[in-house]
């Protein structure tokens, strides 16, 4: 098997992380965020195996990859404890848009 | 006979009040008898440790011949291992206990003071729902506080130093709840006036305790540079001043002094701290008396003397020379000690409150204690030490008797306000005689307690040649005696307000306090009257010399005699007079109308406004206070809250942090 160039897999993973970035600091609505936030967990798990892939010239790590994994599982618990936040914030203020969430400044 | 120290007393004697401070919240659910039963048992489980320390430790020299150092104290220290830092600072911090004759000594006087505090505590918190809270806090405070005195390194001290702290706090402001009307404006109800008086507890401390905390990381670099690792142990201290040269060698020893100071002074407030004691009589009066007697504002006073041992015992039992530049620590805290102590005592005079004259006292008693272990430490007199330690031990008895009466009197006319009382001799005659004896002991009379101490005090200080720090504290013994029978005359004596004559009609019925608050009166009152004649062997027991019961006798008629036929006894006399004297005139038989002085005399009527206004020091850290606050409500504006300007500032930092790493 060829491999690419390492800039093209670092260049992916890193776009995905600062595509995620964007989402965050441009969207109001709470969903979206929570897609950002996902998106970056998948660029830095990328990137962390890429890394590896990297250092052990063609062979990645058994520790990275259970670590990845790992960060996989643990995202997806993140995601089912936001939604639930998110069903909640809905529920009590009617809203879902960010700026509109400023209770705890007053 | 030989009584030795029950086994594991040295752990026992904090974790016990440990124990009950997790158990009795939630044994006050069920029962509130218990709850009471369980947290007296404990501190009183507590003391017997405490003493047979005293007992084994100071009287059995034989057990512990091989740590004994010449000097004559036997300081006896054993070590856990607790955060091991050998391969980063080449050293590791250890949760020790240190028994030595201080120590011990002060361990002894927290719990047995707070012994009779937490029986009184039963009768005065009857009608407390929160009773599991008000428990857990009480021990966990002396617990602290037994740690504070036992440690054996500065880690240890600090961590139970902010302990304590946290439980004046949390006691402090005990009764957040209350929707009374607040005493005094600015504030919604008095629960949140007793929130704020907390917090300014808290915060004061705290800000001297940052200083503090520089200060022992300063001690642990100059012992990493000058030893080789760092260490924060006392007997390691003492044993070479290297670190003290390596200090004066970098120029810091005048920085290392002040900062070093600056937590005592916080903690027992004195000088630019002392704004925190009179408003921390918002709790309730219980914890007021463990804060002033035993507890808290003592731990300052340890920590110098702590503090003068570690260079006493360097300088005696290892033959070092102590660098010059350390008596600079000493020489502040003599001078900030004798202008506190006249400070507080004039606000005394004018104060409304009766626990407010109280704290008033309190810190004034403080400010002799700093500045005798100031000119103890400046002189290397171990007589001054002992007056030191001795005043402390007086004080923490009469001040928690007097505290306890102040308590009764507030249980049983529900009122603070001394104008608002009078009279109340015939109804309160066990409170009255106790308050007396508490009141007498305060004013340095004979054969009181206070008198032994304090005329050592002012002994030590005559001899020493230190002419303002000696004007300022025998004005304030003058002082002193004034205030404490204005205290009495206002409350007892006189004619009954209107206040309390309203209280009558509306069938209230003003009574003596019940049994178990009459107890500790009576006990703490007794205590008060004897324990100033055994000062001699206590002085003895705290130097590890050993007692002989056969010449216990002829030692104590020798001590009270010298005391006495000393030179300063006619000074003592002549203090009390003239003290005694106008206030019998103005408050007890009330023949002269303080008021009418007041109105007559602009001279006086400016002085009683610059003393009742706190010497306007109060008021200026106030205005720094808001000065502070407006300044954070402009900084605040860049808080928007909105998150998606938060994470355009992180993406930001992000880049800015990347491109440092890249011109790296």
């Amino acid at each position: 098997m060829t491999a690419l160039p390492m800039e093209i897999y670092f260049s992916v993973s890193m776009s995905i992380l600062a595509i995620g970035f964007y989402i965050l600091a441009t969207k109001r609505n709470i969903l979206r965020m929570l897609l950002g936030i996902e998106l970056m967990i998948t660029g830095a798990n990328m990137t962390f195996v890429i890394i590896s892939y990297w250092l052990g010239n063609g062979i990645v790590d058994p520790l990275v990859r259970s670590i990845v994994i790992i960060s996989i599982g643990i995202a997806s618990v993140i995601v089912a404890v936001a939604i639930s936040l998110v069903i909640f914030v809905y529920r009590k203020f009617g809203t879902q848009d960010i700026r509109k969430l400023r209770e705890l400044k007053w | 006979m030989v009584i030795t120290m029950l086994p594991y007393a040295d752990v026992l004697v904090w974790l016990i009040p440990i124990i009950a401070a997790i158990i009795s919240p939630i044994v006050a659910h069920f029962s509130r008898r218990l709850t009471h039963g369980i947290s007296v048992g404990a501190i009183f489980l507590s003391w017997i440790m405490a003493f047979s320390m005293l007992k084994d430790i100071l009287t059995n020299k034989a057990s512990y011949e091989i740590l004994r150092i010449e000097l004559g104290t036997i300081p006896f220290e054993h070590n856990i291992i607790w955060l091991d830092l050998t391969s980063v600072l080449k050293t590791s911090i250890s949760f020790g206990i240190l028994l030595d004759g201080f120590s011990v000594f002060m361990a002894n006087v927290v719990t047995f003071v707070a012994i009779w505090i937490f029986i009184f505590s039963i009768g005065y918190m009857s009608e407390e729902q929160d009773i599991g809270r008000y428990w857990f806090l009480m021990n966990i405070f002396v617990s602290a506080m037994v740690i504070l005195v036992l440690s054996s390194n500065l880690i240890q001290m600090f961590i139970a130093w902010e302990v304590v702290g946290l439980c004046s706090w949390a006691l402090i402001s005990f009764w957040y709840k209350s929707m009374a009307p607040s005493p005094v404006p600015g504030f919604k109800t008095e629960g949140e006036y007793n929130a704020h008086c907390g917090l300014k507890a808290l915060i004061t401390t705290s800000f001297a305790d940052a200083f503090f905390l520089i200060a022992i990381a300063l001690v642990g670099y100059a012992t990493m540079i000058s030893m080789g690792k760092p260490t924060f142990d006392f007997l390691d201290l003492s044993r070479s001043f290297a670190w003290l040269d390596a200090l004066i060698r970098m120029g810091m020893m005048p920085i290392f002094s002040i900062m070093l100071l600056s937590g005592p002074l916080g903690k027992s407030a004195q000088f630019p701290y002392h704004e925190w004691l009179p408003e921390a009589m918002a709790g309730p009066t219980t914890v007021s008396a463990l804060i002033h007697a035993a507890t808290m504002v003592k731990a300052g006073a340890y920590f110098v003397g702590r503090f003068f041992l570690v260079i006493y015992m360097g300088v005696h039992a290892y033959h070092l020379t102590a660098p010059q530049g350390i008596s600079l620590f000493f020489l502040v805290a003599m001078y900030i000690g004798a202008f506190t102590a006249f400070l507080a005592g004039t606000q005394g005079m004018v104060a409304k409150e009766l626990k407010k004259i109280l704290a008033y006292s309190t810190i004034s008693q403080l400010g002799y204690i700093f500045a005798i272990f100031g000119i103890a430490g400046i002189l290397f007199s171990e007589e001054a030490f002992f007056a030191g330690a001795l005043h402390i031990l007086s004080h923490a008895v009469f001040k928690a008797l007097l505290f306890l009466c102040a308590g009764a009197v507030l249980h049983a006319v529900h009122t603070k306000y001394v104008h608002e009382m009078g009279g109340l001799r015939k109804y309160m005659p066990v409170t009255f005689w106790t308050m007396i004896i508490g009141a007498l002991s305060l004013s340095g009379v004979p054969p009181l307690a206070g008198f032994f101490s304090k005329d050592a005090i002012i002994h030590t200080i005559l001899e020493a040649h230190v002419i303002i720090p000696a004007m300022l504290l025998i004005i304030t013994a003058v002082i002193t005696v004034f205030y404490s029978f204005r205290m009495i005359g206002l409350v007892f004596y006189g004619e009954e307000s209107d206040y309390l004559k309203k209280l009558k009609e509306k069938n209230h019925h003003i009574h003596e306090a019940p049994l178990v608050m009459k107890i500790p009166l009576i006990v703490l009152a007794t205590v008060t009257i004897i324990i100033g004649l055994f000062f001699e062997p206590i002085k003895k027991i705290m130097w590890g010399e050993g007692l002989d019961i056969a010449l216990l006798q002829t030692e104590i008629i020798h001590y009270v005699s010298e005391s006495i036929f000393s030179s300063t006894f006619l000074i003592t006399i002549i203090i009390i007079t003239s003290g005694f004297i106008p206030a019998y005139f103005l408050y007890i038989s009330r023949k002269i109308d303080p008021k009418e002085l007041i109105e007559k005399s602009i001279l006086l009527r400016a002085l009683y406004f610059f003393l009742i206004n706190r010497w306007y020091i109060n008021s200026f850290y106030y205005k720094i206070a808001d000065g502070v606050r407006g300044i954070a409500r402009e900084i605040r504006k860049v808080q928007t809250g909105v998150s998606n300007i938060n994470i355009f500032y992180m993406i930001l930092g992000f880049i800015i942090f990347l491109l440092i790493l890249l011109t790296i």
